[in-house]
């Protein structure tokens, strides 16, 4: 209830902030104008008036896409830092560290710089959907070869994935290494600005395409509560209580695979989300995963749209990357979690 | 019925389990019994479907267990492991809860079940710790209670067929319990096998224990079936001098000639082993 309510709150804070800064009252009256503009783009009598208001423009064109986008990536990564935190029993987990984002990126560093050689016609044709799918694909890619090596007889070893998470992440780091050095200097400042993350979406369709994958996914994670609770007792016990593991986990890995695919994709490395929130949450709600999936998402929606209206104002008209953002705040805040909540043995 | 049939496995060249022909009924209280390393706990992971052997096979009901839906499974058995890895702060009903998710009843029922689940394993008062706070031997109760919360009862004939075929596996369950504690455990584990007609398979390690209060033990060695009965008929001075390399007096209990008590000597042919000299 409270989340929700802190969520709408900075969702509609959010709308009324940036580079040119407007009341509520100027946003809520041209909001159906916008929405209008919005869902009608071929309708000339809505485009004129649009076209006619700078703020209808700026809500439809910028602010309504932005906010959306920041909703479904930070309630994305939240929620799969949730994901694999029950998964591998671990507080530590998260899409980065088992190389599913740096995976992501690496298929997306590719489209950005090579993806004119390599695929050539196909990026003109396929444009909206060519970055989601590589990142998704890197990720996956990743994920299934950390899977490979870790799961042994139908059983997956924490420790091995969590190891092979490490190496997968190096290599990919090598990787992007090696493409940011043959970019020209034009891909070389793209490159940057969206590995330290940023929400700026112009293109419409790109954001259905993310909506169209996150949005399900958002909605089927939290039925895997109870499943990943019997995880936490271990694996054998999830099996001798009637869960079917070793199904449920490759769903899972699917699922964030795809979630964080898309989420790379679009708005580049944010890191912290994913690692911080679910840990924020459990303060309130407890280790419960029926509870925490939800609020988690919830809460990471709510923290990322914060973090961009920071992004977004504080150095306005300029823009900081929003992964600047979030590991200014997130890394020493969960420095103090770290120190508070180590010493009273209970950091989970 | 729980069967295991000409049961073998093996990892690397060694054999955990060599040949063994078992079988379990509703309502039994049985005990395994063994050196470590003897494939007890292997014997009950393949009973609970968990490990496949190499040969041979495990039937619940006629059925084998490979072939049991997963969650109609975890209602006619609950398994409680020797060790549990959860070290997530949940509170302790919410732990014993956990044991709920098979069934689909409804959350008072739940708690009804959860809560007297608690009482019996002496945990009533326990309930709204963080189960992470609490002693290894408390959790271990915790845990015990979680699985009486997983094959207790709730509509008894609504599940007729696990309803006669309900088993309990428990490894080690007294292994953290202070003396106390195991006592009625075991009296509690003897109430259950009665009253409820639960089949239960426990491994234990104080074999004046099993003695008392199994109706059948089975002493396993090496992964071979050594002796398979009453305790009366399975402890002798032999068996046990043989399988746990232990020179032991069995006498009758004073308080009930039926038990055999085993006391430990302090002489090995002639010598002195343990006499505080």
């Amino acid at each position: 209830m409270l989340l929700t309510a802190l969520l709408l709150a900075v969702a509609v804070y959010s709308l009324t902030s940036g580079a040119v800064s407007t009341g509520l009252r100027e946003v809520t009256a041209r909001l159906p104008a916008a929405l209008a503009a919005i869902f009608s783009p071929y309708d000339a009598t809505a485009n004129v008036a649009a076209a006619d208001d700078r703020l209808v423009m700026i809500l439809a064109e910028i602010r309504i896409p932005r906010l959306l986008l920041g909703l479904i990536v930070g309630a994305g990564l939240a929620i799969c830092g949730t994901v694999m935190q029950g998964l591998f029993r671990n507080p530590m987990a998260d899409p980065g560290l088992l190389g599913v984002s740096s995976g992501a990126a690496l298929g997306a560093v590719l489209t950005i710089v090579l993806g004119g050689e390599l695929f050539g016609r196909l990026m003109l044709s396929a444009g909206v959907w060519l970055l989601p799918a590589t990142a998704f694909g890197g990720g996956l890619l990743s994920l299934f070869i950390i899977h490979r090596l870790s799961v042994v007889g139908g059983k997956t070893d924490i420790a091995t994935m969590l190891l092979a998470g490490i190496a997968v992440n190096a290599i990919t780091g090598a990787f992007i290494g090696l493409i940011s050095y043959i970019a020209d200097d034009a891909q070389l400042r793209d490159l940057i600005f969206w590995s330290l993350g940023s929400l700026q979406i112009t293109d419409w369709r790109k954001l259905l395409v993310a909506m169209a994958v996150i949005v399900p996914a958002l909605l089927l994670l939290p039925r895997y509560g109870d499943a990943l609770n019997a995880n936490l007792l271990g694996e054998s016990e999830a099996g001798h209580l009637g869960i079917e593991m070793e199904k449920v986990k490759r769903q899972l890995i699917i699922l964030v695979a795809l979630v964080v695919g898309i989420a790379v994709s679009l708005s580049g490395v944010i890191g912290f989300v994913g690692l911080l929130v679910p840990h924020l949450i459990r303060i309130l709600t407890g280790p419960d995963h029926r509870l925490l999936l939800p609020a988690s998402a919830l809460f990471g929606a709510t923290l990322l749209v914060g973090a961009d209206i920071v992004a977004r104002t504080a150095v306005a008209p300029a823009e900081i990357p929003i992964g600047i953002i979030t590991a200014l705040l997130g890394g020493p805040f969960f420095l103090w979690l770290l120190v508070r909540f180590h010493r009273a043995r209970s950091l989970y | 019925m729980l069967r295991a049939t000409n049961l073998s496995v093996r990892a690397g060249a060694s054999v955990l389990l060599d040949n063994l022909t078992v079988e379990f009924a509703p309502g039994e209280l049985v005990m395994v019994v063994g050196p470590n390393g003897a494939g007890k706990t292997t014997l009950l992971r393949c009973l609970d479907g968990e490990l496949s052997p190499a040969q041979g096979g495990v039937e619940l009901g006629r059925r084998p267990i490979g072939d049991w839906p997963r969650n109609q499974l975890a209602r006619a058995r609950a398994v409680l492991p020797q060790q549990s890895t959860l070290d997530f702060p949940f509170s302790v009903t919410d732990v014993v809860l956990m044991g709920r998710i098979p069934h689909a009843a409804n959350d008072a029922e739940d708690r009804a079940i959860a809560a007297r689940a608690l009482d019996l394993c002496d945990c009533a008062r326990l309930g709204e710790r963080a189960y992470t706070s609490l002693s290894g031997g408390e959790q271990q109760r915790v845990q015990t209670a979680r699985v009486l919360a997983q094959i207790c009862a709730e509509h008894a004939a609504a599940q007729p067929d696990t309803e006669t075929n309900r088993f309990l596996l428990l490894d080690e369950p007294a292994s953290a319990l202070d003396l106390s504690h195991q006592y009625a455990l075991l009296r509690l584990l003897k109430t259950l096998s009665r009253n409820d007609h639960i089949g239960i398979i426990c491994t234990l390690h104080n074999l004046n224990l099993v003695a008392q209060f199994a109706d059948r033990a089975i002493v396993l060695d090496r992964g071979m079936l050594v002796a398979d009965g009453a305790p009366m008929e399975v402890f002798t001075e032999e068996t046990i001098s043989n399988v746990f390399d232990l020179n032991v007096t069995i006498t009758p209990h004073p308080d009930d000639p039926t038990i055999p008590l085993l006391i430990p000597r302090l002489f090995q042919a002639g010598v002195a082993v343990d006499a505080g000299v």
